[in-house]
């Protein structure tokens, strides 16, 4: 799939019936709604739901052009509609239901109300979002073999001079492409804000 | 030295590298911009790395656990029973698991922590057992309350307070310095409490500390923290997680911990509190732990420009390596950093700053010394520059310091004080006949005790600067209260204790409405008031006391004096003759001179100076008194030589009294201690002007004698002020020279108006001779490099 920087899927949204863009940006932004809602303890249904209706709310918002970057960056506005979703959404349930849930092991007893948190736990599912799209883009854009000497060198950190001996590379070489990959990660993450 | 290879700057970046090429390379970094930048850019990629590890770790972590242990939510509740019931597994460590649960009988929400069976027979576990029960009754709204511990089948369980927030290093991300602060106070107060009751957290990270939605900051699992990494796993390379954290002691065999372990982490905290990054932010366990045993951080202000330098200096003195140069407990810096808040002056220094300034400092004086012995500089130079360094090496205590400034707040505390004692003293202008006779020294002993005991207190608090105002007013009313007591309730007052023929109370009727007071009664205050003195003075150290010790052995003496008759009103002969007073002090203030000198020798300058200025005051007002006196001291030494039995008997006295000064000056030098060469300058400037000073003024007095006599005095004015300025050259005496070229202005206006005013000559032959002695200065030399050079041809 292309790579896309948020600032270019939100011009493809200002028109209507472009279906293209409106995938993109679900394919963005849902499952990060859906793992929040699911980290606050909705069941799963519950969170694709609360997710859909997330991106119904931001889409209606953003045509009726309520949404302005100066205002704060698409991560916050997202958060601020995802939250109300879902607060809303757990008004609408028993109490019970969603504490004795052992299956998912998690609640949002603890944290609904505590906004540091939620806002916190928002926080890590964006910048995970994030970093798995530029990972994804380093990988198309990359030599394959520069990636593997980063992940196995930086990332599972085994000692370079046996990633360099696996590889065939130098030692050199190993360091070198651990500097590429990070350098281009921090340019699209830059991009992609 | 070329850009080096990539595999040089990853190195440097993540500290690996040795010494020797780190230093090579940092110099490279000063010249090279492109490797700089490079450097820069490979430290923002570690910080993402950091992040990319987490973010793959999240997922693949998976802890092992004891069959026995409590891992699932299913036997947590079987053991908690049917008031808990439990929600989730929050949190799993090598040390136990914590549950959320919910108490069904209160509607709240708590933690459970169960210990695992390994840990709980252990040793440090029952301590913490007992720190657990400890906890229980420990109330701090900033710390986790520990509702209930229990015991199920030999599984071990504390109930805590639920807190739910970010750490506290998250919580503060945006904030400005000041609600940082008040946040990192907050925490300081739960631990300071804690550590009063004996408790030590042992594990204070940010993981511990949350800060609620309210921003309250809350320490949790106080006393509960378990020793979670063994040492052979440090050993081993084991260490799990990064335990930035620790202190020096506890990452050491055999493990110590004391509560200014915690001081550390909390060192560390405030260091990220200022600075946003840790003092040692080595990654790699091992470095890390050489780093927290060896290396210092780097100074707060390096990193953060606008980091104030009181705050540095409280961060550093908690990060200090051996854990007793610390805050002895988490009160210590609490009550520092509320200092800084408060405008006060902060005085702690981190010990590691001044032994580096000391090392620093002892070469350079070596060099001095050098510089000295080649006269590169004078001894004088030397001496000044000397004494600052001393200063900075060894500054007297802070305490000291910040009494002898005069801050508004200490000027009103030392005004306070001196109202009091006059207050006191007051009590003694009359006998207050309405009052019962108990309670008439009653405000003074009231005003006593109270002053001792809050000096007492302030300085086991530490607040040495209002421990010294407060001991100090005590000091001066000890004496004023012993007299008044003793005297309003007739105590000793019908043991007399004099030897001679008079006695205070004679002396007293003369004073109307003044309470009557005995010998004894006098003697006895006195003694209290010099043996309280030396105990203040041992205490605190304030050379303060050193004079009130001095001031009351004087009173002391003179009373004896007067009680002895050897002073005072009795007839035949009239005591209070000046050269009398002055001939019984000039042996104490000898020997005061020499005691000073003694404890100067043995280092205790501290004490000597006062000693030293106190003898010598009294050593130069009673030789001057004993010269113009009737009876001359000197007078019986010698027969006077036939020609000068006509001339005043003063001058012999005088003339001696400057040479005594001349001879202790020459004395003092020899000594060579930096207080006696400074007494030394002092007394080099009182020879030459006490002899030329006599000698214009018993050229006004000598009226007495003849015509031809008082010429005497006008010729040996300027033969004496000619004989210093030409002395002056031996030694460099720059007393000598001044004082000389003043001896001649004298001497030039005496001649002036007394016998030559009516001659133009007079002032047109000074001016002459004046150009003739310049223009010899300047030939006589070069005629004499002339002379020597023709001789040697």
């Amino acid at each position: 799939m292309q790579w896309v920087t948020s600032t270019q899927i939100l011009e493809g949204l200002k028109t209507t019936g472009n279906t293209t863009a409106w995938d993109k940006f679900c394919d963005h932004f849902q499952p990060v709604v859906v793992n929040f809602a699911r980290q606050l303890g909705l069941p799963e249904a519950d969170a694709e739901d609360a997710a859909q209706e997330t991106m119904l709310e931001f889409l209606k918002a953003f045509r009726n052009e309520k949404y302005n970057r100066e205002k704060g960056s698409l991560g916050n506005w997202l958060f601020g509609i995802a939250r109300r979703v879902i607060l809303n959404l757990r008004g609408r349930k028993p109490l019970e239901q969603l504490v004795a849930d052992k299956t998912t092991g998690t609640s949002f007893w603890d944290l609904i109300q505590d906004d540091h948190n939620i806002k916190h736990t928002w926080e890590t599912e964006w910048r995970q979002m994030v970093l798995t799209k530029c990972v994804q883009q380093v990988r198309r854009e990359l030599d394959p073999k520069v990636v593997e000497a980063f992940e196995l060198y930086a990332l599972s950190e085994q000692p370079v001079e046996e990633v360099a001996g696996r590889l065939k590379m130098s030692n050199n070489a190993v360091y070198i492409a651990k500097s590429r990959v990070l350098s281009r990660l921090r340019e699209l993450e830059r991009q992609f804000e | 030295m070329n850009c080096p290879e990539y595999e040089t700057i990853e190195r440097y970046t993540l500290d690996r590298l040795d010494s020797e090429r780190r230093t090579e390379f940092s110099s490279h970094l000063e010249l090279c911009p492109a490797c700089k930048a490079k450097v820069a850019e490979a430290r923002q990629n570690e910080r993402l790395l950091i992040e990319l590890r987490t973010v793959g770790k999240t997922t693949s972590q998976t802890p092992d656990y004891d069959e026995s242990d409590v891992a699932t939510i299913d036997r947590a509740q079987s053991i908690l029973g049917e008031r808990y019931r439990v929600i989730r597994k929050v949190g799993d460590g090598s040390a136990g698991q914590v549950f959320q649960v919910i108490d069904t009988v209160l509607e709240r929400l708590v933690a459970v922590k169960f210990l695992r069976r390994k840990w709980s027979s252990d040793k440090t576990t029952s301590q913490t057992w007992h720190e657990a029960r400890l906890m229980g009754r420990l109330n701090h709204p900033n710390i986790a309350q520990v509702y209930e511990i229990g015991e199920l089948d030999g599984q071990k369980f504390i109930v805590m307070e639920w807190v739910d927030g970010p750490p506290l290093t998250e919580a503060w991300k945006g904030l400005q310095l000041q609600q940082r602060l008040h946040l990192f106070l907050g925490v300081l107060e739960a631990v300071a409490i804690a550590h009063e009751r004996g408790i030590i957290h042992r594990d204070i990270k940010p993981q511990n500390i949350l800060v609620t939605s309210t921003l309250k900051p809350k320490v949790l699992d106080f006393g509960i923290a378990l020793e979670t990494q063994s040492l052979e796993s440090i050993e081993r390379g084991l260490y799990r997680g990064t335990p930035s954290y620790s202190s020096p002691e506890q990452i050491t065999t055999p493990v110590r911990i004391y509560t200014s372990t915690d001081v550390f982490a909390l060192g560390v905290l405030l260091y990220e509190l200022l600075t946003d990054t840790l003092p040692f932010p080595q990654t790699d366990p091992k470095k890390l732990f050489e780093a927290i045993k060896t290396e210092y951080p780097e100074l707060p202000s390096a990193i953060q420009e606008k980091v104030p330098i009181p705050l540095q200096n409280i961060c550093l003195k908690a990060l200090e390596k051996d854990p007793h140069n610390r805050y002895a407990n988490a009160r210590g810096l609490l009550d520092d950093i509320n200092r800084y808040l408060r405008g006060e002056k902060v005085w702690s220094r981190p010990s590691f700053l001044s032994d580096k300034i000391q090392q620093e400092i002892f070469y350079h004086c070596q060099k001095l010394k050098v510089w000295r012995d080649n006269e590169l500089l004078t001894q004088k130079e030397f001496d000044k520059l000397e004494n600052i360094y001393e200063r900075m090496i060894s500054p007297p205590d802070p305490s000291i310091i910040e009494a002898r400034e005069l801050s508004l707040s200490q000027v009103c505390l030392y005004l306070g004080g001196w109202i009091v004692v006059l207050g006191s003293f007051v009590l003694f202008y009359k006998t207050w006949e309405q009052i019962p006779i108990y309670w008439r020294p009653t405000p003074a002993i009231i005003a006593t005790a109270l002053m001792t005991a809050l000096g007492i207190s302030m300085w086991r608090r530490k607040e040495s600067r209002l421990a010294v105002g407060f001991l100090a007013t005590a000091n001066l009313l000890i004496p004023i209260t012993v007299l008044l007591t003793l005297a309003q309730w007739q105590i000793l007052s019908s043991a007399d204790y004099s030897w001679g023929t008079e006695s205070i109370s004679q002396i007293l009727k003369n004073v109307k409405s003044w309470i009557i007071v005995g010998n004894a009664q006098v003697y006895v205050s006195l003694w209290l008031w010099f043996a309280f003195s030396l105990l203040f003075l041992r205490v605190t150290r304030s050379s303060i006391f050193m004079l009130f010790s001095v001031t009351a052995f004087l009173t002391w003496l003179t009373t004896c004096y007067i009680i002895a008759g050897m002073i005072g009103p009795t007839e035949p002969f009239n005591p209070w003759d000046p050269d009398i007073i002055a001939g019984r002090y000039l042996l104490p203030g000898i020997g005061m001179f020499i005691l000073g000198v003694i404890l100067d020798r043995h280092r205790y300058t501290h004490y000597a100076w006062p000693l030293c200025m106190t003898g010598l005051i009294l050593i130069v007002a009673c030789l001057s008194v004993i010269a113009i006196s009737e009876n001359t001291l000197f007078g019986w030494l010698w027969r006077k030589p036939k020609f000068l039995t006509e001339l005043e008997p003063h001058l012999l006295s005088f003339v001696c009294n400057g040479l005594i000064y001349l001879g202790l000056a020459g004395i003092c030098r020899l000594l060579g201690t930096r207080l006696q060469r400074s007494l030394s300058s002092i007394f080099n400037w009182l020879g030459p002007i006490h002899i030329l000073g006599s000698l214009r003024i018993l050229d006004l007095d000598a009226s007495s004698i003849s015509e031809g006599h008082r010429l005497v005095y006008r010729i040996l004015l300027p033969i004496a002020s000619f004989a210093f300025v030409f002395g002056s050259v031996a030694r460099q005496m720059k007393s000598f020279f001044f004082s000389g070229l003043a001896g001649i202005a004298a001497a030039v206006h005496k001649l002036t108006i007394e016998h030559l005013d009516k001659f133009f000559a007079w002032p047109v032959s000074l001016i002459i001779t004046g150009i003739i002695w310049m223009l010899v200065s300047w030939l006589v030399p070069r005629w004499k490099a002339n002379l020597t050079l023709k001789s040697r041809k």
